[in-house]
Parts: C-alpha cells; sequence; structure tokens
C-alpha cells in the first residue's frame, strides 16, 4: 500500500504545484462575490440565494476539476513515458491505479475543502445559520460523487482521447440529472419491451442527482407561525448507508473496467 | 520582427479594441418588445405541457427557470407541478394556485398574510374557481407510480419531497427577490420580473423597501417605457405613500398606454391576458378617478367617455361619466 | 554553394499544420464526443415524439433548448480541444520536431486555431442540422435570422478557439476550462452586474467602460431572438457584432500568437 500512497502523494503534489486548484476556486469565488456585490434592495437575512449559488458553482467547479485531473492521469503517463520505469518497480497495475484513484480524491477533498471554508466564512457572516448535520452529509455524498466521476473519468480516457473524455465526463455531469428525471417521465408512454430497457438502464446508469442534498441544505428551513424553522432533518444513517454502498458499487465497476483496459494496453 | 501586414493588424486590432467601450453598448440583439419568451401566457403553456415535465428543471432562458425556481422556493424546496398563478402574482402580489380557492391565496410574506391591492379593490365580480390544490403532483413521483424501486426511494430522500395527498407547505417568496433582482439584470424587459419583485418588496412594509419598491419601479420604466402594468403598479404604490397627485399622473400614462395596446374586443390573445385585460380596465378606472379627486374633476366624464369608447362597457365609468358614483378610494 | 531550401508558401504551411489537427481529431477519435453527442440528441427526440408535444409553445421551447444546446456543446467541445492543443504538444514533446519542420510559430499557431475552429463549427453544424430536423417547427421564424444565427455561431466559436488557445499558454488547463465555461455562460451577466452594482454612484462610468471589455458569447446568440419569432437584425447590428467578434479574436490570437512566439521551449 506504500507504494500506492506515494503514488497518491505524487498526484496531489502536482495538482497543487501547478497551482490548478488554488486558482478555480479563486476564479469561482470571485465570481460568487462578484454576484454579491450588487445591492440586492438592502435585504437582510436573504440566504437561499447564497447558498444555492454557492454550493452549485463550488459542486460544478470541483466535479469539472476532477474530471479533468482524473481523465489526464493514465494518458500523460503514457504520453510523457514516465509509467515505464515506474511499472518496472514492484508496483502492480491495480496498485498503481489505487495510488491515482487516492491521489485524485485527496486533490479533490483539498479543493472541496477550499470551497467550503469560503462557502462556510460566507453563510456565517450573511447569518441564517448552517444546518451542520446536512451540510456534513452534502459534503460527504459529494466527495462520493468525485469518487464516481474520477473512476468513471479514468475508464473514458483508457477508451477514448484524453479531449474525448473529459468532454464527456462534464457531459455526463451536466446532464445525469435531466436524463434520469426523462427516464421517469417517458416510462408511462412506452411500450413493456422498452420498460424494461428502461428498467436496465436504470440501474446501470448512476444517478448523480441521489449525491446532490444542496436543495434540502438550501431550503432546510421555513417560515413556520412567523419563525424561522428546520424542517428538512438530515438523511437517517440507512439512507448514508444506502448511497454509500451505491456510490461505492459504481466507483468500483468503472475502477474494475479502467483496470482491465489499462492491464490490457500494450506499454 | 513581423511583416509590415501583422504589424498593420495588430495596430488595427489594437485601435479597435479601445474603442470597444464607444460602440460595443449600442450592440443589442437581444432587446426587443415583446416575444414569446416573456409572454406570460407562453410560459405557463410550455412550462406546465408534458414535454417540459420531461426535461426537469433544466431550462435554457431565465424567464422559463424563474418560473419553475418560485414555484420551488415557494414550496420549501418540494418540486411539484407547475400549479402557481405567477400571473396574479404579478397583478396583485398574492401567492395563489391555479384555479385555487380564495383560502389558497396568501399574503407576498406569509401564508394567510396581507392580501392584494387596488386592482381587486375595484373589482366588482368573479373570485376564483374552486379546486383543493393538496394534490398537484410532485415531479419525484410516489412510490406506487415509480419503477426505479430503491433508486426511487432515495430519491425522495435525498430531495425535499412530500407525499401529494398531504397540505402544501408554503414558504415566504422573499427569498426568491435576489432571483428577481437578477433577471431583471439578465433581461431588463421582463416586465413580470420588476412586478412580482416590487409586490414582495412592498410587502415587507417598511419605509426603506417601499422606497426600493419604488427605485425597482423606476427602473423597470426606464427599460420599459410602454409597459402599461409597470405605470399602474408604480401609481398604486405612491397612492398607497398618500402621493395622490403623483399617483395619478402614473395613473393617466398607465391607461394611454393600456388604451393604446389592448385588442379593439379585448379578449385574451396570446399576448393579451385577462389579467392584462383586467389591469387595462384597472388603469383607466383609477385615471378617471384619480383626476376627479385630485386633478380636475371637469375632466373627469371627459376621461371616462374616452376609455369608455376603448372598452365598450364599464359599470364604474358609465357611473363616473354620469357622475353617480361617490369617492374612487 | 549549395541552394537556398525552397519554402512551401505560408498558406500550405498553415493547412499543413491545420490538417495535422484535423487528423489528429480524427485519429485520437475525438469524434466519439460527436457520436455520443448524436445519440443524445436522438435519444432526446425519441423521448419527445413519445411524450408528443402539446401544443406550439413546447414546440418552441424544444427548438429553444435544442438550438442552445448545439452551441452549448461546440463550444464546450472547441473549448477542450483547443485548451489542450498547445500545453499537449509541449508536454509531449511534438512541438519540437513540428517546430524543426520550416514552419514559424505563427504559423502553427493560426494553423491549430483554424483547425480548432473549423472542427468545432462542423460539430455545431451537425448538431444543428440534428436539431432541425428532430424538433417540429409549430410556430413562425425568420429565416434570414437563421441565417445571421449560424454565421454568429461561426465566429463564437472562432472566438472561443483563440481565447483558449491563447489562456492556454498562460495558466493550467483546467483553470482555462473553468473560466472560459464561466465567461461563457455568465459573461453577459457579469456585465450586467458590474453595471448595476456601480449605477449612480462614482464607478457608473468606469464600470461601463470595464463591462465593455468584458467578452459576452452572449452578443453572438441570437437563439432566443430567433424563437421568439423576432425579425432578421439590421444591417448596422450584424455587422457590429461580426466585429466585435473579430477584434476580440484577433485580439486573443494575436496575443496568444506573441507569447507562443516569445516563449522559450
Amino acid at each position: 500500500m506504500n507504494a500506492a500512497w506515494l503514488i497518491a502523494k505524487s498526484v496531489l503534489i502536482e495538482a497543487m504545484r501547478r497551482r490548478e486548484i488554488y486558482a478555480i476556486v479563486l476564479v469561482s469565488t470571485v465570481i460568487i462575490g462578484a454576484v454579491f456585490t450588487v445591492d440586492f434592495f438592502g435585504l437582510e437575512g436573504i440566504v437561499k440565494f447564497y447558498r444555492e449559488i454557492a454550493l452549485q458553482v463550488m459542486s460544478v467547479a470541483t466535479s469539472l476539476t476532477v474530471v479533468v485531473l482524473a481523465a489526464r492521469q493514465l494518458p500523460r503517463e503514457f504520453e510523457n513515458r514516465t509509467i515505464y520505469p515506474l511499472l518496472a518497480k514492484p508496483v502492480s497495475r491495480a496498485r498503481f491505479l489505487t495510488g491515482k484513484l487516492l491521489g485524485v480524491m485527496l486533490a479533490a477533498a483539498f479543493c472541496f475543502g477550499l470551497f467550503m471554508s469560503v462557502y462556510l466564512a460566507g453563510a456565517l457572516y450573511l447569518g441564517g445559520g448552517i444546518p451542520w448535520a446536512l451540510f456534513a452529509q452534502y459534503v460527504y455524498l459529494q466527495m462520493l460523487q468525485f469518487l464516481v466521476l474520477a473512476t468513471l473519468a479514468f475508464w473514458l480516457s483508457m477508451l477514448m482521447n484524453l479531449d474525448a473524455a473529459i468532454t464527456l465526463g462534464a457531459l455526463f455531469m451536466a446532464t445525469s440529472s435531466v436524463v434520469s428525471n426523462a427516464m421517469v417521465f417517458v416510462y408511462d408512454f412506452v411500450a413493456p419491451p422498452a420498460q424494461v430497457v428502461l428498467r436496465v438502464l436504470n440501474v446501470a446508469v448512476p444517478h448523480l442527482e441521489l449525491f446532490d442534498l444542496s436543495e434540502k441544505a438550501v431550503h432546510s428551513e421555513l417560515e413556520m407561525g412567523g419563525v424561522r424553522q428546520q424542517f428538512w432533518q438530515p438523511l437517517g444513517l440507512d439512507t448514508m448507508l444506502s448511497l454509500t454502498l451505491y456510490g461505492g458499487v459504481f466507483a468500483a465497476v468503472y475502477f474494475g473496467c479502467a483496470l482491465w483496459c489499462f492491464r490490457r494496453r500494450a506499454l | 520582427m513581423a511583416p509590415p501586414q501583422i504589424l498593420a493588424l495588430r495596430a488595427g486590432t489594437a485601435a479597435a479594441l479601445l474603442s470597444l467601450p464607444l460602440w460595443v453598448p449600442s450592440l443589442a440583439p437581444n432587446e426587443y418588445d415583446g416575444g414569446r419568451s416573456t409572454d406570460i401566457a407562453a410560459i405557463e403553456a410550455r412550462n406546465t405541457s408534458a414535454v417540459a415535465r420531461l426535461l426537469g428543471e433544466f431550462r435554457a432562458s431565465m424567464s422559463d427557470m424563474m418560473f419553475i425556481k418560485t414555484e420551488k422556493y415557494l414550496h420549501g424546496g418540494i418540486s411539484y407541478a407547475p400549479h402557481m398563478d405567477l400571473d396574479r402574482t404579478a397583478q396583485t402580489g398574492e401567492l395563489a394556485h391555479k384555479g385555487g380557492k380564495p383560502e389558497d391565496v396568501h399574503g407576498p410574506h406569509e401564508v394567510g398574510g396581507a392580501s392584494g391591492m387596488a386592482a381587486l379593490e375595484l373589482e366588482d365580480e368573479e373570485e376564483g374557481e374552486e379546486e383543493e390544490h393538496a394534490g398537484v403532483e410532485t415531479l419525484i413521483p410516489t412510490p406506487d407510480k415509480d419503477f426505479r424501486a430503491f433508486i426511487g426511494a432515495l430519491h425522495r430522500e435525498v430531495k425535499p419531497w412530500r407525499d401529494p395527498s398531504l397540505d402544501h407547505i408554503h414558504d415566504s417568496g422573499t427569498e426568491l427577490l435576489p432571483w428577481y433582482r437578477l433577471m431583471t439584470l439578465s433581461n431588463p424587459h421582463n416586465v413580470r420580473g420588476y412586478m412580482i419583485g416590487a409586490w414582495w418588496l412592498k410587502g415587507f412594509g417598511t419605509d426603506e423597501q417601499k422606497a426600493e419598491a419604488v427605485k425597482f419601479l423606476e427602473e423597470g420604466l426606464r427599460n420599459n417605457p410602454k409597459a402599461f402594468q409597470l405605470w399602474l403598479m408604480m401609481g398604486y404604490l405612491l397612492r398607497q405613500d398618500g402621493q395622490h397627485a403623483e399617483a395619478m399622473e402614473y395613473f393617466h400614462k398607465a391607461a394611454e398606454l393600456a388604451a393604446s395596446t389592448r385588442p379593439a374586443d379585448g379578449t385574451a390573445t396570446p399576448g393579451w391576458t385577462d389579467y392584462k385585460e383586467e389591469d387595462a380596465r384597472a388603469a383607466m378606472r383609477l385615471s378617471v378617478l384619480s383626476e376627479r379627486e385630485y386633478g380636475d374633476p371637469a375632466n373627469a366624464p371627459q376621461l371616462a367617455a374616452k376609455y369608455l369608447e376603448s372598452l365598450g362597457e364599464d359599470g364604474v365609468l358609465q357611473r363616473a361619466l354620469t357622475g353617480e358614483m361617490p369617492g374612487g378610494e | 554553394m549549395t541552394a537556398a531550401p525552397v519554402l512551401p508558401p505560408a498558406r500550405d504551411r498553415v493547412l499543413l499544420v491545420g490538417r495535422g489537427v484535423w487528423i489528429e481529431i480524427v485519429r485520437r477519435k475525438e469524434f466519439y464526443v460527436l457520436l455520443i453527442l448524436v445519440a443524445l440528441f436522438c435519444l432526446a427526440a425519441l423521448a419527445v415524439s413519445i411524450v408528443g408535444v402539446s401544443n406550439p409553445e413546447t414546440a418552441t421551447l424544444l427548438l429553444n433548448m435544442g438550438l442552445t444546446l448545439a452551441a452549448g456543446a461546440a463550444h464546450l467541445l472547441t473549448l477542450v480541444t483547443a485548451a489542450r492543443q498547445i500545453p499537449a504538444e509541449i508536454e509531449n514533446r511534438t512541438l519540437y520536431p513540428m517546430l524543426a519542420k520550416p514552419i514559424g510559430r505563427g504559423e502553427f499557431f493560426l494553423g491549430k486555431w483554424a483547425a480548432v475552429a473549423s472542427a468545432g463549427y462542423a460539430v455545431f453544424l451537425v448538431l444543428l442540422v440534428l436539431v432541425w430536423a428532430s424538433v417540429p417547427k409549430m410556430e413562425s421564424y425568420d429565416a434570414a435570422l437563421f441565417v445571421q444565427l449560424v454565421l454568429l455561431q461561426g465566429v463564437s466559436i472562432a472566438f472561443m478557439a483563440a481565447a483558449a488557445l491563447a489562456l492556454s499558454l498562460w495558466m493550467p488547463t483546467p483553470v482555462v476550462l473553468v473560466l472560459l465555461a464561466l465567461v461563457y455562460a455568465f459573461g453577459a451577466k457579469g456585465a450586467n452586474l458590474l453595471q448595476a452594482a456601480t449605477a449612480g454612484g462614482a464607478l457608473e462610468g468606469p464600470a461601463r467602460v470595464l463591462a465593455a471589455y468584458l467578452p459576452n458569447f452572449s452578443l453572438l446568440n441570437v437563439v432566443t431572438r430567433f424563437t421568439d419569432g423576432i425579425g432578421a437584425l439590421g444591417g448596422g447590428q450584424l455587422l457590429g457584432l461580426l466585429a466585435y467578434a473579430s477584434v476580440w479574436t484577433a485580439a486573443a490570437f494575436f496575443a496568444g500568437a506573441r507569447s507562443f512566439g516569445k516563449r522559450p521551449l
């Protein structure tokens, strides 16, 4: 495992050395900050807008970063021929890929951690309270989403050119919830054989919207009897475990596919 | 050293770049009056269709996005099939459900709060059709209608969801104000954005927010000088603030514009909804009544006759014409 | 005495680089993305035909979303391809043998830009045909504006290609991707926000000037005007928009080419 850890560290160090993550966090934060330079009628205690804008921008920016970071790991090693001396050492390809994944996830955690620090600072400044348990669950589920996206990007980068892998990964991220929604709605309109196809797709395609708790975090409080109270409660342990299992299965499948392609690739 | 043609091209580009502030503001391919994207009836028709539900909350235009977002914010984040009457909200500031009961009409800040404004004061008939609004479908289906089994169950847990057979929960629309601000910034011709925003601002009841509402409407009028509903609404705000003479000017302008844009028979068309007709009528009535109360009483019958010519029939104007009507307030 | 080597004309050298990029695009299976995009559009069209279009407003909504997505996907693909062109050549050390040939750096840059922009535009045209063929047209639209829309998207994609190529020389690829994706999506709103934030204050004038310098892809996108049933743009407006895109494209191109020319390899 030591070798995997070393590879992971090198991925993280490279990501930080290139200053990409800092730049992405800075650019996104400046954009969010720019929105708030507008005077929204001098209103105080308006928090949902901030929560929604900030969480969406931060989630999209981190997801994109994860897709790009993960997709380029393997092609770059091949193109730069740096993979040959590495694999000449007693490091299995599985361990190598595990190290890469760990590194990408550490970089994702670092990037999202920076974002969340900025988010919390903004939320505390604006007031309105933070639903801590919901917020912690939101962060955890987002990390699960990044894991699925990273493993998917690994696999895509083994199947096709890097640009194509990044574009497809980003498109999948952007359209996932629309596709899921469309499947639900179309189901009643189609013939039984097509319903079977939809049932298969429903299980085979990951529903990224299941890892997005932001709507509950945004609308966590409601005004009831003139007092704002928390309405949406944190998810139960069984739901969190099910979601972990759900994300874990997809990540394992994609990781397995990436590894299979990686093993078949002639050096 | 680059060839002279390249140097000339570079210099030309630099000069053109420097001159951008002089001519870029005049480029406005997407600024025009009307259009299906901001037409209230068209927004409603396309966003409540089956295909629109297929798209979930995914929309390309800010007006369409706000249609969906407003419903969501008002219901604590729950996505129901669109059923709010945002046209009525724009007209009166009330949160109302399509064809809902009178008790389903809520004030802008809390359920059952203060109701709408002068257009309703002057109404001489009709209330909404009655229909229970619990039971409106949620976009995430109920377990018995969801083929996705455990994935559906997780979806209902992760997203704000409530059994549609239960009464809807309501939250204030004030959290939507920044979105409406953004909507009017991204499309300064979105008249409804200005109207709903101004109602909700006014609903705060503080002097500061009333002043913000007036400022917001002034901006709306600068960007949409032909939108008679904005003139009418500004008149309402000023009248409520006791500025009757100023309000009268706005009512006059609203009435003039309404008379010039109203279809001859006043029947609903894609560009002229029943609400617009109602507002046009209110503008003409208020123009006449305020003229009689705060302007030149001798002018009022003339104005009434002029607008009766446009409207055909109207009890309030008829009485103003014959001098039967008591005070306009 | 040896004869000086005969260089092919500059145009041919640029075409050589451009052709190389196109061959790479095909060889490296980048068109997979296009195929998948096409499949996605076909699936969407299938879903819509199953549910049925109930009214003209819905047909227009679909047309608007289809055209918006076609434009967005083409810009995204252009951005991703352009942002990685030169950094990938430098990292893989494939740039050196290329520049060892009798090709100037400016020509190399021009070839890259032309190839990426034309590939992006080709993607847009394919998606446009798909959208047009699959969405029912139940309301009236202006044919001349449609031609203008197609033209303006072309210059918009050319601008995106130049901007991504130039920025990729100064900042890491993911930053270029995020930055330009945000500018594409929110550039116009940014300009509006800036002006609204300073309205009535001492900074109103400077903000107006600054707003004119925020690249605004929305100006070049007349999809909503088209689906709104509005008429074609006047000659002055159209020329102004073409000039706007050309100025930005030329500025990005010259800045990028200059930086690339001075870069130690």
